[in-house]
C-alpha cells in the first residue's frame, strides 16, 4: 500500500432496537446516519463513539433509512476498542445512560481510503467513492487504526478560528 | 435566589451548521423533533475536547467546516447528568437528557475550520 492511503474500519452489525418502556428511544430513527455511543457486553463497559449508517434510499435528495436491524457502524476512535472487535460480539448502543438497542457484529471489512494530505486536494465526490473493500478474515481481526490517538493540541495546528456570540 | 446567585459551569459542543442554525432558530438546544438525532446531547467539559470530537467526527464525513459553541449551565444540574470520564479517550463528557435542554443557555459559537 502506498504512503497516502490508510485503511477504515467497517463494521456491519445486526440491530433490535428497543421500545419506549425498555428504556428505548421515544420517537423513531429519522437519519440514515445516526450518531451515538455504544459498549461491548463483554468487555469493560467503556463507552465509545459511533455513528450507525443504514440502508438507505434519496427521496427528494434526503438520504432516508430503510431498514433499522442493520447498518454499517463507524467508530469515532477505533483504537479505544481495540481488541474487542469479534465477529459475534454483542454490544449495546447508548444514548447517555440508556440502552436503545441491543447489537451483533455481522461482519468486518477494511476499506483503504486515501489519507488526508492527499485527500485535500481531491473532490468531495471522488474521496468518497475512492474506496477499495478488502474483506478480513472473521475471526482476525488485523486492521491499522484511522484516527490517531487524540491528544491535546494535536488539532491546533490545521484548524482556524472564529468566534462570534449568538 | 436569584439567576444570579446560580453557579454555573461552561460546556461545549461541537456542532453542524445545521444543528448551528436550528439552535439560532429555536434559541436553544433541542433533539431533532423528527427522530433524526440522539434524544439527549453530549458537551464536553473543555473547549479543545469539543474541538478534538468535532475535528474527527466531521473530517469522517469529508467536511472541513463545523462548530464550537460554547455554553452554560447550573453546576448542580451538571453534577448530576451522566457522564463518561474519558470518552473516546479525548475528555470528559457529560450527556444531557433532552428534559434538561432548556438549562443550557448558549453564549458564543466558534467557527473551525480546516486549513
Amino acid at each position: 500500500m502506498s504512503n497516502n492511503m490508510s485503511n477504515k474500519l467497517m463494521v456491519k452489525v445486526a440491530l433490535m432496537w428497543r421500545s419506549a418502556e425498555e428504556g428505548g428511544r421515544k420517537r423513531p430513527i429519522a437519519t440514515a446516519d445516526y450518531a451515538a455511543t455504544a459498549y461491548f457486553v463483554d468487555g469493560d463497559r467503556q463507552l465509545f463513539s459511533v455513528v450507525l449508517h443504514f440502508p438507505s434510499t434519496l427521496q427528494n435528495g434526503v438520504k432516508v433509512p430503510q431498514l433499522l436491524d442493520r447498518a454499517d457502524m463507524d467508530i469515532l476512535v477505533p483504537e479505544v476498542i481495540k481488541g474487542q472487535l469479534k465477529q459475534g460480539a454483542s454490544f449495546y448502543v447508548t444514548e447517555g445512560a440508556r440502552v436503545v438497542a441491543e447489537g451483533k457484529i455481522s461482519g468486518l471489512e477494511i476499506n483503504a481510503l486515501r489519507d488526508h494530505a492527499s485527500v485535500n486536494t481531491r473532490s468531495k465526490k471522488s474521496r468518497m467513492q475512492r474506496k477499495v473493500a478488502k474483506k478480513v478474515a472473521p475471526k482476525l481481526v488485523h486492521y491499522q487504526v484511522v484516527s490517531p490517538v487524540v491528544k491535546e493540541g494535536d488539532f491546533s495546528s490545521s484548524l482556524e478560528y472564529e468566534e462570534f456570540h449568538i | 435566589m436569584t439567576d444570579l446567585d446560580i453557579e454555573t459551569v461552561e460546556i461545549y459542543r461541537s456542532v453542524s451548521k445545521a444543528e448551528l442554525d436550528d439552535l439560532k432558530g429555536f434559541g436553544q438546544f433541542r433533539v431533532c423533533p423528527s427522530g433524526c438525532s440522539m434524544e439527549s446531547k453530549w458537551f464536553a467539559l473543555r473547549f479543545e475536547d469539543a474541538i478534538a470530537w468535532g475535528s474527527l467526527f466531521y473530517e469522517k464525513q469529508g467536511i472541513n467546516l463545523f462548530y464550537v459553541v460554547t455554553a452554560t449551565m447550573p453546576r448542580q444540574l451538571a453534577n448530576k447528568m451522566f457522564y463518561q470520564d474519558k470518552l473516546d479517550n479525548i475528555g470528559k463528557a457529560i450527556c444531557i437528557d433532552e428534559d434538561f435542554l432548556d438549562q443550557v443557555k448558549p453564549i458564543k459559537v466558534t467557527q473551525v475550520r480546516r486549513k
